[in-house]
C-alpha cells in the first residue's frame, strides 16, 4: 500500500513554525481535558507564570467550544447521539515572548458573517471598552440552551495581546474555512 | 433535607450545599460545554434552601479555571443570591482566587460589583 500522504511535511511545518502540538478531529470534552492537562503540565514545567497558563488555557477552551458548537463538520460520538464539531486546534510559540493558540474549522456562510462582524467589532475596542462590553454581556446577556453565553470571543480578546487574527476562505461547497490566531504574552 | 453534593470531575467543580450546616462550597475547575447542566440543579436547590424565612448561608467559592459559559452561570447565581439577601436572608461569601493572579482578582470584583451582601475576595495560596 502506498499513498502520497507526507508525514514529514506535517512534521516540518509544525517544527518550522514552532508548533508545540496540534490536534484535528472531533473536539470532545475529553479531548479538551487531555489538551488542557498537556498544556498545563508543559507550561508549568517551563516555569511559566500560572496566570499566563490560565490565559492560554482560557483561549484554547473558548476556541474549542466554538468549534464544538459551530463547526458544520460534525460527528456523532457516543450513545448520547450528540453531534460534536470537528476542527483543528493547537498551540505554538512562534516568537520567544508569545504563545500562539490557533484554531481552524468549517462554518456556514451565515455563521462566518456573524463571527466576522463580531471579530471586527471586538478588535476595534479599546481595553476599557472591551472590559465594559464583556461585563455588560456577562450581566445582561442570557445563556442559550446549548450553554452559549455570547462571551467567548470577548474573553479571548481580553486574555490575548494583539488584535485577534482571522481569515475566512470560501470553499467549493459554499461553506467557509474559518481560522483564528490568538497571541498570548509569555510574561505580563 | 438531604445535603446536595455534586462530585467534581476534571472539568466541573465539587458542589456542596449543606442544609444542616448551612454552607455552600464550590471548588475546582469549571469548563463544561454547557454550564447550565452543572449549575441549574444548584439554583433549584438554593430555592428550596431559602424557602424558610431568614436563612443564613456561608458560601465559599474557590476556582482555578472557569470558562465563559460557567462565568455566565456564576454571574446569574450572584444575582440570585443578591435577591435572597434583599428578601432578608443572611449571606456571607468568601471568594478565594489564586494568589497573585490579577486577572482573577479583577474577575471577582466584576462578579461582585453590584452585590450588597457580605463578601470578601481573598487570595488563596496553592
Amino acid at each position: 500500500m502506498s499513498s502520497n500522504f507526507d508525514v514529514h511535511a506535517i512534521y516540518r511545518l509544525m517544527h518550522d513554525n514552532h508548533i508545540q502540538f496540534s490536534y484535528k478531529g472531533p473536539i470532545t470534552q475529553e479531548v479538551l481535558i487531555s489538551l488542557g492537562d498537556t498544556i498545563k503540565e508543559k507550561l508549568h514545567r517551563e516555569d511559566c507564570d500560572a496566570k499566563v497558563v490560565r490565559r492560554v488555557f482560557s483561549v484554547l477552551v473558548e476556541a474549542a467550544h466554538n468549534i464544538l458548537k459551530y463547526s458544520t463538520e460534525k460527528t456523532y460520538m457516543d450513545e448520547s447521539n450528540k453531534a460534536t464539531g470537528i476542527g483543528l486546534i493547537g498551540i505554538g510559540k512562534t516568537e520567544a515572548d508569545l504563545f500562539l493558540v490557533f484554531s481552524g474549522n468549517i462554518v456556514s456562510p451565515g455563521e462566518a458573517k456573524a463571527v466576522e462582524e463580531k471579530l471586527v467589532h471586538i478588535n476595534q475596542l479599546t481595553r476599557d471598552e472591551l472590559n465594559k462590553s464583556y461585563q455588560q454581556q456577562l450581566k445582561q446577556g442570557t445563556i442559550a440552551s446549548d450553554g452559549s453565553a455570547g462571551l467567548g470571543l470577548f474573553e479571548v480578546a481580553r486574555k490575548s495581546d494583539r488584535p485577534m487574527e482571522y481569515n475566512f476562505s470560501p470553499l467549493e461547497d459554499g461553506n467557509v474555512f474559518f481560522e483564528l490566531k490568538i497571541y498570548v504574552k509569555v510574561e505580563d | 433535607m438531604e445535603n446536595f453534593i455534586i462530585t467534581n470531575t476534571k472539568y466541573t467543580p465539587q458542589i456542596e450545599l449543606s442544609f444542616k450546616d448551612r454552607y455552600l462550597r464550590i471548588i475546582g475547575d469549571s469548563y463544561p460545554e454547557n454550564a447550565m447542566d452543572v449549575y441549574q440543579p444548584l439554583i433549584v436547590k438554593l430555592e428550596k434552601y431559602f424557602e424558610a424565612p431568614a436563612q443564613d448561608l456561608l458560601i465559599e467559592f474557590n476556582f482555578d479555571f472557569v470558562s465563559t459559559s460557567s462565568k455566565k452561570m456564576l454571574t446569574d447565581i450572584i444575582g440570585i443570591l443578591q435577591g435572597y439577601h434583599d428578601a432578608g436572608h443572611q449571606i456571607k461569601l468568601t471568594w478565594f482566587f489564586p494568589e497573585g493572579d490579577l486577572d482573577w482578582q479583577e474577575q471577582c470584583e466584576m462578579f461582585l460589583e453590584d452585590a450588597s451582601f457580605n463578601y470578601s475576595i481573598t487570595p488563596f495560596k496553592d
